[in-house]
This record gives C-alpha cells, structure tokens and sequence, in this order.
C-alpha cells in the first residue's frame, strides 16, 4: 500500500518536469494552494481513530494494571498482578487454545471447500447461476439471527438434526450437540464453517473469473484436460486470493465473539469460550474490569503479532520469487 | 472483463460428479434455512407435536403477528436509522480523507495512511471496556447516538483503503482542469472528486450496510433498553422472552434476514461486489 503511494509521488514528480506544455499537475497546484486542506481532509479521520481506536488500546492497557469493579471511584494499583494471573488462568488459556482451533480448522476445512466450490460454479456458469444463488443465503443473515437459528437445528429434544437422525435409523447419533462440552466446539465450528465458506467462494470465484481467458485457450489447444487445468493453472494463479483467505481466516478466528456469546456464551464449562467471550465475562458479567482489561490487552497483542508474522511471510514470499 | 474464464467455462460440460457436489452443498446451505421458513409457520403447538423436519400441518401468520406486535418494529427503525446516519458519516469523512491520500502530496502521507491500514486490524473487543466507560462519560450510554460514533471510527481504515484506490484511477486531468479554472481544494473535492467517485462510495456504503446492519457487540455494550436496541438485539432479547416459543424465535429471525435477502434478489451482482469489498489485501 505504501509502495503505491510513494509510486504516484514519483509519478507527479516525472509530470513536473515534462516541458511546461500540461502545466499543473495535481502536486504543484496543491502545494501552492491551500495547505491547510490538507489538514482539514484528514483531521476528522484521525481524531475518530485517535479517540476510538489508539487512545482505547492504551487505555485498556492501563485498566489492566488496577483492580477495579467498574465503580469504585479510586480503584487500587495492583501493577501486573492482572498479567500473573493471567499467566497462570487455565481458562485463559482454554480460551487461547480453542481460537487456535478455531483458526486452524477454519483454514484447513474452509478453505479447500471454498476453492472447490468456486471452481465448481466458474465451471458451471449460467447453468449453475441456481446454486450460487444458493450458496450465497447463510451470508444473508447476521451472526445473532445464524446462532439463534443453530440452537434450534442442535436443540436436543426438537432440534433439526436429532429429529432428522432418529428418522433415518441413526438415533443412536442424537446429541446433545451444544451440551456436551466435549463435543461444543466442534458444534460451534461447523457453523463458523456453514456461515463463513460463502464468503472464501467468493472470494476464489472473483480471482477465477479474472484470470485471462487466454491462458485457457492455450491451454485447450495443448490438450490439457479440464482437471490438470485447474491444478496447473487455476490454484497457481490463485495463490494470492488463497493467502489472503488465510490471512482473514486466521484473525477472524481470534477475534469470534458474536457467533458464540450468543449460542453458547462460551459454555458449556467454558469449552467455547474465545478470549473476547472471557473478556466480556470478566469485564461486564463478574465486574473484574482490570482482568477484563487484561484479557482485551493480551487479545490485540496477539492479533497484532499475528498479523506482523503474516505480513512478513508474505512478503518475504514475495520477494524470493 | 467480458471475456474471462467464464465464458470460455460454459462451453465446457459439467459432468455428474459436479451436479452431485453442487446439489450436496446446496442442501447444507438451505436446509437450516428451509427449517427456519418452515418452522416461523407452524403453531407453538405443532412445534412440539411434529418433527422438526415436517411441514407445517396448519400454516399460521400467528408468529410474525406477535412479532410484529412487539419491539420489533422499533428495533428495524432504529437499525434504519443508526445505519443510513452512520453510513452518510463514513462516506463524507473517509471520502475526504482517500481525496488527501490520493491527491494531495504532503509530508509523512505513506506513514499516515500506513497508520489507517494498521487500524483494520484493531479488534473491536480490545477496545470495548475504555469505550464503553468513554460513552457513560459522554452521557450517551443507552442512546442511538452511543453506535454512531464507534460505527463510523471502526468504519474509517476499510472504506479509506478502497476509496483511495479508487480515486487514485480517477484520470488526474478532470481535476487538474478544475484547479486552472480556479477552483480550490474544497470546490475540487465537492465538484469533482465526489461525483467521479460514486462507483466507490457506493461500494463503501454497501460493505458498512451489510456489516452495520448485523452489528452486535457495540449495540450489546452500549444500549440497554428495548427502544434503543437495534435489530440484532431485539432477536436476541426476544428470544430471551419466549425461549419456549421456537416458532415465534424463527419468525422473527426471518423478518429480520428479509431486507437483505430482498435486497440480494433485487442487486445480487452489486451487493456481492460490495460485500467483498472487504477482502483488500492491507
């Protein structure tokens, strides 16, 4: 992003020094004219991301070092006493296990299903216009209305999926499928997956249809089949859209919150909880606002080491290629 | 664009094994769909004298009227509202902000808009205990006004990305030719550069509909009373009310959906497009 920016600098500089035929560019009129523009243009964007966004890292960083129920008007310095405990919170790191869980599986189911998908309706076409009106619905609703409607497909005694069991003589597979705590996860990742693998078809189903047709043509006159067309020429070509898919899976999994305070609440026995359910738990169910705090601090620094690690791979890949 | 691998894709046949995943896949995707459509028919009753899996014996509008009745009429207009304020917020601040980045030259520009990119990822959960304690300060805890504000900020870093990007295409002569005929930096922007960005702004409106219009933890943290809630809310506290009514609970998840899927039948290809806006590369 910043590469492009200094590229049109560059760019505006070449321009000033054509021969005074086009007279102005864009910057030496700016730069002659008003200044202050400047200014005013990008003033209520900061102060937004200033007020809500920077300034509330740091804040939740210094919340993490008191003891505060939210309501004490002086509430007692503890220093890292939070971050100890933190350390040695077994739910914290239930919470942190869970989200790598969630991650991966996401990554390693979503993906590969949204690729085929994609490939199958770039295949398709107008013929298969039905399915992906189709595949299209879960993104139609909102994570609330995809949690509500889930409890009732998993609800135990009317639920969609044991009723649907029992009919087809494999009532012995009923489960109390969000009650289980061994089993609640991974009820909770099947519908991240129902609700997210729409959004990776599309994704790949965009990259697909902007590859040239060129290269299919030319690949139909070497007489390649349609099978080593896609393996030889349609996965390369989408290894950008596939790392990008990872890239959104991998932080959107740290950052679950809605999906599963809203179907599970992060229990039973907090064995869906992700670190902002525990955070929310601990900052506005229990009132430990400074551990709250913590666990808020602790989940943007591992967002942010994430995204930092991701973001030099990728470009480290670019660069030895 | 009108020659891609589509095309070329259709003259290509689908053999049975693609039909057969196709079909698979759409029964996944529609089946809990089907379910909730079915069952927002059904009488309390029925739900628990029939299978889940039956069609309605009795078909009833009993559920959506008791929905209708309720808050929820309260809680669409208050989404209406919170989203077309907020969504005309963004628009005019982040399309100030990507005219800076894409037009203007000053210091520290590729920093500065370094800075908005490292926002995407903030996560909102971080923030949410000094936001909240900001917005009781404030005393707007329990108002509409509450959402606006964080709505626009956590908007900022995605539709300032994809504006610029679009305003970077825009060919530099049009607002050159402004600027000799004398027009300032704010006449340019307003005249110009708005109206040669519509196709962007209204990617960027349709990206925060969509993610406004499903929003839950900032309407969960920072209202509280039924008139204030925004729909995803009232479905939730309405199933807290009638936990044992799963007919009423799936009308209500249903009229909620509906906006967007009308929506979708009626510009499928440009709500797509504008909800993937949201997958740039940083």
């Amino acid at each position: 992003m910043s590469s492009s920016i200094q590229q049109s600098v560059h760019g505006a500089e070449a321009t000033t020094s054509l021969p005074p035929k086009k007279p102005r560019d864009g910057r030496a009129s700016w730069r002659s004219g008003d200044r202050w523009a400047v200014v005013v243009f990008l003033a209520p964007t900061f102060l937004l991301l200033a007020v809500f966004l920077l300034i509330p890292i740091i804040q939740s960083f210094r919340l993490s070092t008191l003891n505060w129920d939210g309501l004490q008007p002086h509430p007692a310095a503890v220093g890292l006493d939070n971050w100890k405990e933190l350390l040695h919170d077994p739910i914290f790191w239930k919470a942190l296990r869970n989200s790598a869980f969630l991650a991966v599986v996401s990554v390693v189911v979503q993906i590969p299903i949204g690729l085929s998908l994609a490939i199958l309706l770039d295949r398709g076409g107008r013929r298969f216009r039905v399915f992906k009106i189709g595949f299209f619905f879960p993104l139609l609703m909102s994570s609330v209305a995809v949690a509500i409607l889930f409890q009732g497909v998993y609800d135990n005694t009317f639920g969609l999926l044991n009723t649907l069991l029992e009919q087809f003589g494999m009532g012995n597979l009923s489960q109390d499928w969000l009650g289980n705590p061994d089993l609640a996860l991974w009820s909770v990742q099947a519908v991240v997956c129902w609700q997210f693998i729409p959004f990776y078809m599309l994704l790949f189903l965009a990259a697909l249809q902007g590859i040239p047709v060129e290269l299919h043509e030319a690949a139909l006159l070497d007489g390649v089949s349609k099978r080593q067309y896609t393996r030889l020429v349609q996965i390369p070509m989408l290894r950008a859209a596939i790392a990008t898919a990872a890239l959104l899976i991998v932080i959107g999994s740290l950052k679950y919150f809605d999906l599963i305070w809203v179907m599970t609440g992060g229990g039973p026995e907090h064995s869906t909880s992700v670190l902002a359910t525990y955070m929310y738990e601990q900052a506005f169910r229990t009132y430990r606002v400074g551990y709250g705090a913590t666990i808020a601090t602790a989940l943007f620094i591992f967002v942010f080491v994430v995204a930092l690690l991701v973001m030099r791979t990728t470009r480290q890949a670019q660069e030895d290629r | 664009m009108s020659r891609n691998a589509g095309s070329v894709a259709e003259r290509s046949n689908v053999g049975p094994v693609a039909w057969a995943v196709a079909l698979a896949w759409l029964l996944v995707a529609v089946v809990p769909f089907l379910f909730m459509v079915m069952t927002s028919f059904k009488s309390a009753d029925e739900v628990v004298t029939s299978p889940a899996y039956a069609l309605p014996k009795q078909w009833t509008l009993d559920n959506f009227r008791e929905v209708l009745g309720g808050s929820f009429p309260r809680g669409l207009f208050n989404s209406v509202l919170v989203c077309s304020v907020s969504i005309a917020l963004i628009v005019v601040v982040s399309a100030m902000a990507s005219w800076a980045f894409a037009r203007m030259s000053f210091r520290f520009a590729s920093l500065l808009l370094s800075l908005v990119v490292a926002g995407l990822i903030v996560p909102v959960h971080s923030t949410l205990i000094p936001i909240y304690i900001l917005i009781r300060q404030m005393g707007l805890y329990d108002t509409l006004g509450a959402l606006i504000l964080p709505y626009v900020a956590f908007a900022l870093p995605i539709s300032i990305i994809i504006l610029t990007g679009f305003m970077k295409e825009i060919p530099r002569e049009l607002d050159e030719s402004a600027m000799i005929d004398g027009a300032g930096p704010y006449r340019t922007f307003v005249s110009v550069g708005l109206p040669l960005s519509r196709g962007g702004i209204v990617t960027v409106a349709i990206f925060n509909a969509v993610t406004l219009w499903n929003e839950f933890v900032f309407a969960y943290v920072l209202t509280s009373s039924p008139q204030n809630r925004t729909l995803p809310l009232t479905i939730w506290d309405f199933q807290g009310q009638y936990s044992s009514n799963t007919s009423a609970i799936m009308a209500a998840l249903l009229l909620s959906s509906l906006p967007l899927i009308l929506t979708y039948i009626m510009f499928q290809d440009r709500l797509t497009k504008g909800m993937m806006a949201g997958a740039v590369k940083g």
